[in-house]
């Protein structure tokens, strides 16, 4: 093998492994952080249904369970990223608290719950909705899911 | 005169060479871009400590769950594909679920398998696998008492899995994955 050969190969594998190297990187590693970043920022499905399925066909106890642990991971994704979305489903999972405290009576938590659903909710219209109208209107969304 | 060196046969080679140091090179720029996004993930987790990493860990459980629950609820075109990624779907969930990390995820992992149980009963039945439909169901009615639920009875499982598969747009077993 000539030296000019040997330098050809050398010269085609060099920039061979870097072309292949950059080329890669660059085209993956947007593709892997973005999948990343949205693991970091959706609600897991499975945290949806949990509390859902839970809030609808077990014992109350068991339901608040659900609910109380799936909003504390959310809210810590919230902690952890603010981008973290969807940011209604925090007032979902306090309003659906506040209808188990309604049906243990228990209006003081019931308060204190809609209070907090409310700090999750953003209102575009700005226009006061009363505590009954919200309650009113997650069972209506719950009852249209439903069937 | 002095003979020349064969340029085709060195070009064919060179270009051998780079097509094949390019494979090469395109492996290791995946494996670097995947080791970079996670060596930028464990530099969050140090910058915001433990109940990052505790949260980190979760996330990625979680959406593992997710992941495998497309597989329980909807139906590929081949029915054999079908029950196979199913039956699949449902031995990854159960060991997720015999080893939920971290371990306060178990009921949500549980409540994962619990409709993927109930959908296998419901394909095992449909190939008339009586004593496989049976042993899935009761997997199912297990995992749902635990998790308290108030009717755990088969009429009442399978009528909570039409009625939330319907809420994924899903085909229903029962009208032959052709909804």
């Amino acid at each position: 093998m000539t030296r000019a050969a040997k330098f050809v190969y050398l010269g085609a594998l060099i920039v061979g492994l870097l072309a292949g190297a950059c080329a890669e990187f660059y085209q993956d590693f947007p593709m892997f952080k973005e999948s990343q970043e949205s693991t970091d920022t959706m609600v897991p499905l499975a945290v949806t249904d949990y509390w859902y399925l839970q809030y609808k066909y077990s014992d109350p106890n068991d339901a608040k369970a659900a609910l109380s642990s799936s909003a504390g991971l959310v809210e810590e994704m919230f902690k952890a990223n603010p981008r973290t979305k969807p940011t209604g489903e925090l007032g979902e999972i306090y309003a659906h608290l506040a209808i188990l405290s309604d049906a243990a009576n228990n209006p003081e938590q019931s308060s204190a719950y809609l209070i907090e659903a409310r700090s999750w909710w953003t209102n575009p219209k700005g226009a006061a909705i009363s505590d009954d109208d919200l309650k009113a209107a997650v069972k209506k969304i719950d009852d249209r899911v439903s069937h | 005169m002095k003979k020349r060196g064969p340029i085709g046969v060195w070009f064919s080679v060179a270009i051998a060479i780079f097509a094949m140091s390019w494979w090469v090179g395109a492996t290791a720029g995946k494996r670097l871009a995947v080791y970079w996004v996670r060596h930028e993930q464990k530099q969050q987790e140090a910058k915001y400590g433990p109940e990052r990493v505790h949260l980190d860990a979760e996330l990625d459980e979680l959406f593992a769950v997710s992941f495998l629950r497309i597989f329980v609820v909807y139906d590929l075109e081949s029915k054999t594909n079908s029950e196979k990624t199913l039956l699949g779907a449902v031995s990854d969930l159960q060991y997720l679920a015999d080893h939920p990390n971290p371990a306060d995820l178990k009921p949500v992992i549980d409540l994962e398998l619990g409709i993927a149980d109930v959908k296998a009963a419901a394909v095992e039945e449909q190939d008339n696998n009586r004593d496989l439909a049976e042993s899935y169901m009761k997997s199912a009615q297990a995992i749902f008492q635990s998790l308290g639920w108030r009717d755990t009875s088969e009429e009442n499982l399978k009528n909570m899995m039409n009625i939330e598969f319907d809420r994924f747009d899903a085909p229903l077993p029962a009208e032959g994955g052709t909804k």
